[in-house]
């Protein structure tokens, strides 16, 4: 309503102006000396060809199309441009700009003054042309003025929630940036502003596979949003499990207020959303370019756009001043269960259930250091079982005795917080393509296997700045060459993922592994036949040794293979595996059974890998297989470099 | 210093709400929250997660897409918004509970209170738990309400509250 009251106003205003101008000379000459001053401009723009600048292009998200060569935004939104064909002409917006922001007091269709969103755009102009052409800010521009001081930008955080592993849509990653406040204000990091770009789903947004299939084929557009910090924390922490790399940036306030005021141009603008490339990390990059335009993070940025790589470039590229670790809620309860005996944690147990165990005679003789560890992880216990659950008045009242009891306890003896060691930073890790040469034997005939994988991580991989017990491997083809120089697919996984996860004894979880694709299996009489195969799997995973883990898995399995008497078979087995973490490599063993349920017929197969890494992205690997079928026997040792690049 | 922000949220907090009255921030923002408040619907669902979405209103956009939390209008007592602290409340209480923490600084940061202070202001709440979360029903307003009382009867803190 208002916004159409000013409108009106407006237009007014306009058919008043245009009276007066035909009516009063000094007008005329106004009008002139603008179209004079414009064409000046607009001369000057062409000899220092603006329009082409690395500034000019970031802060309109130009790229060209590697199709045809042509320019075009990837900005999907006739709201942002000014000219006509802006999203496809640099020079064209660059025209239309210049003109607006010389007649400044004109307001877009919304009633906004054109030089109130684009600051950005006027501010580098401004340098180029000395355009110098006066408008008040803080009294034309209230929203935005409203909008900046509450953001009070003084910096930048990268903000990277790792993977979790029993989440297969976080393996990625993801990333966002956090707007911080001038250091000297010594404020709270938890009340800043992030700023998070993702696909706007709208509101009913469904569950279906029509939605999973927008998503990743860029049927949503993306925004940038802004919310408190805390709500992010609280998302990934506590909701997702996720812990937090926090990258502060180097950049000049300056360079912040820059990013700031070019965020408010992009200001509920459509971008094109697509999970494989032009998705959080991407946008992060070219924002930052528009910071600090001589770096070009994004033209940095692999075709591919792995959240994990945002992290890899920034800190090449010298951007991180400093780095912050934010454990996730269950990963500080696991690791305080580590420092109490097994003793300790049945106390924990208890004060989860039944608080009158605060008054137990034993419990009372413990020091209250001690004691205060127990309640306090107990309380993080209660908290946590109740995410994502309505109120309950059991858990409140619970909650709320364990917090008496803490603040009672913590009055008798001081509280020694319990430190998470920070793992290895997620930037020091592999990249994550990889292609490896093998070298081996099988049934006394030699063979050499090249090898190419899309993405992402293996379990037997370097796992310096990765998660233990975690796989997740897209399109990994192995061709093989044999004696008789016949090449053949030796495997294909367009999928294999596998989640280790040993939990704690509060907060149980399934493992599980989900692999499909094609490979050779020995079937009947013929050691090597084409399968093609889909595989899941469900188990449990425990630390018995440390650094490692064993897990066991129950397999269901699909397979077409032409020696099967029907071609397809259902086929059911055990998995059984152990992980060794050393210094300088992975060990994997595995056990692995099939049988084959028509056929009657069973695989029995064991597979021992070591993996020894030469440095953050070589590494050389040994490996011995032995395959047992009711017709066959067959063994299989080899060598093989793998390099990540 | 600023004395407005806290007197401004007791002030609001001990009018009752009239029916007519929009609850600031909207009705979603923590009004009336009590301690402990349930989190359910707050997992986004799988492809939400995958695409990092958010499933907000488009027109939200670029405004703080909070949920319902706007800081349009009331409760922008010079751009801070107390009632966030409804949003982490939980922690709010355990830091209090132990006497330091990361949410206990957020909270002095909202009310205003300079560096130098925050030591002081985690020692004085923490002596006074019981007294700011007499029961597991407490709601945010009445938590802003005692802290605001026990920093007046401080003669160092009370030049945060008017």
């Amino acid at each position: 309503m208002q916004h159409h009251f000013l409108y009106s106003y407006h237009r007014l205003f306009l058919i008043l102006s245009f009276f007066l101008a035909a009516t009063n000379s000094q007008a005329e000459i106004q009008i002139d000396s603008t179209s004079t001053r414009l064409n000046t401009v607009i001369e000057k723009a062409q000899a220092l060809s603006l329009a082409q600048q690395d500034e000019w292009l970031y802060l309109n998200h130009y790229r060209i199309k590697p199709l045809n060569g042509k320019i075009e935004s990837y900005i999907d939104d006739p709201d942002f441009f000014l000219a006509e064909r802006g999203k496809f002409s640099p020079e064209d917006e660059l025209k239309v700009t210049l003109e607006l922001f010389l007649s400044p007091m004109t307001k877009n269709d919304k009633g906004e003054f054109y030089r109130c969103r684009y600051q950005a755009r006027y501010e580098w102009l401004d340098t180029q042309l000395n355009l110098g052409i006066p408008f008040e800010i803080s009294q034309h521009c209230r929203d935005f003025s409203q909008w900046y001081s509450a953001l009070n930008p003084g910096g930048l955080t990268l903000i990277y929630p790792s993977s979790y592993i029993n989440s297969p849509s976080s393996m990625f990653g993801h990333t966002l940036l956090r707007i911080d406040p001038p250091a000297a204000q010594n404020r709270a990091d938890l009340i800043s502003y992030a700023i998070n770009f993702g696909a706007n789903l709208g509101e009913d947004s469904g569950q279906d596979l029509f939605f999973a299939y927008r998503g990743l084929a860029g049927g949503y557009p993306g925004q940038f949003v802004v919310m408190p910090y805390h709500k992010k924390v609280k998302e990934y922490s506590k909701m997702e499990n996720r812990d937090i790399w926090e990258y502060k940036l180097n950049l000049t306030t300056e360079e912040t207020r820059r990013f700031v005021l070019h965020l408010w141009e992009v200001n509920k603008s459509n971008f094109d959303y697509y999970y494989i490339d032009e998705n959080c990390s991407f946008r992060l990059l070219e924002m930052l370019d528009v910071a600090r335009p001589g770096t070009h993070l994004s033209r940095a940025f692999p075709v591919t756009a792995i959240p994990n790589e945002t992290v890899r470039i920034i800190a090449d590229k010298g951007l991180v001043a400093s780095t912050k670790y934010r454990t996730s809620v269950m990963n500080l309860i696991s690791n305080k269960l580590t420092t109490l005996t097994s003793d300790e944690q049945d106390s924990v147990k208890q004060l989860t259930h039944d608080i009158n165990f605060l008054s137990n005679r034993q419990f009372l003789q413990r020091p209250a250091a001690k004691r205060l560890l127990i309640i306090d992880t107990a309380y993080q216990i209660v908290r946590q079982q109740q995410v994502g659950k309505d109120r309950e008045k059991k858990a409140a009242s619970q909650s709320w005795q364990l917090l008496i009891a803490l603040n009672k306890t913590s009055h008798e003896g001081a509280f020694h917080p319990v430190e998470t060691p920070w793992p290895q930073r997620p930037e020091l890790g592999h990249k994550s393509t990889l292609w490896s040469i093998k070298l081996g034997e099988l049934d006394n005939k030699n063979f050499a296997d090249f090898r190419a994988r899309l993405a992402y991580h293996d379990i037997t991989d370097n796992n310096l700045g990765y998660l233990k017990g975690a796989q997740i491997s897209f399109f990994d083809l192995t061709i093989r060459a044999l004696e008789n120089n016949k090449l053949n697919i030796e495997n294909l996984d367009i999928v294999n993922i596998l989640s280790l996860s040993p939990g704690n004894r509060f907060f149980p979880e399934w493992s599980w592994k989900i692999q499909a694709g094609l490979q050779k299996q020995p079937a009947q009489h013929k050691i090597r036949s084409n399968a093609v195969f889909a595989e899941a799997g469900a188990g449990s995973t425990q630390e018995f040794l440390p650094s490692s883990i064993s897990y066991a898995l129950l397999l269901t399995r699909i397979e077409i293979n032409h020696q099967f008497e029907h071609n397809l078979q259902a086929i059911g087995g055990i998995e059984l595996g152990h992980v060794w973490y050393q210094t300088l490599g992975v060990m994997h063993l595995k056990l692995s059974t099939h049988h084959l349920i028509d056929t009657n017929d069973h695989r029995l197969m064991f597979n021992i890998s070591e993996n020894i890494s030469l440095g953050q992205n070589r590494s050389l690997a040994l490996s011995f297989k032995r395959t047992l079928t009711h017709h066959l026997a067959i063994n299989e040792s080899a060598i093989s470099f793998l390099q990540h690049f | 210093m600023k004395k407005l922000i806290l007197s401004a949220a007791l002030s609001l907090s001990l009018a009752p709400l009239t029916a007519s009255a929009v609850a600031p921030g909207g009705p979603d923002c923590g009004w009336g929250n009590m301690l402990f408040e349930g989190q359910s619907g707050m997992p986004m669902h799988l492809i939400a997660s995958l695409v990092n979405g958010t499933s907000y209103n488009a027109s939200f956009g670029m405004t703080f897409g909070t949920n319902g939390c706007s800081t349009d209008g009331v409760l922008s007592y010079g751009g801070e918004n107390m009632l966030q602290a409804a949003a982490f409340m939980d922690d709010i209480a355990r830091d209090i509970a132990r006497g330091e923490g990361e949410a206990l600084d957020a909270l002095a940061v909202l009310a205003g209170i300079a560096p130098q202070d925050r030591a002081l202001f985690a020692q004085v709440t923490h002596d006074n738990f019981e007294l700011i979360f007499p029961s597991a029903d407490v709601s945010t307003e009445e938590v802003l309400k005692t802290v605001g009382e026990i920093m007046k009867g401080n003669t160092i803190l009370s030049k945060y509250v008017s």
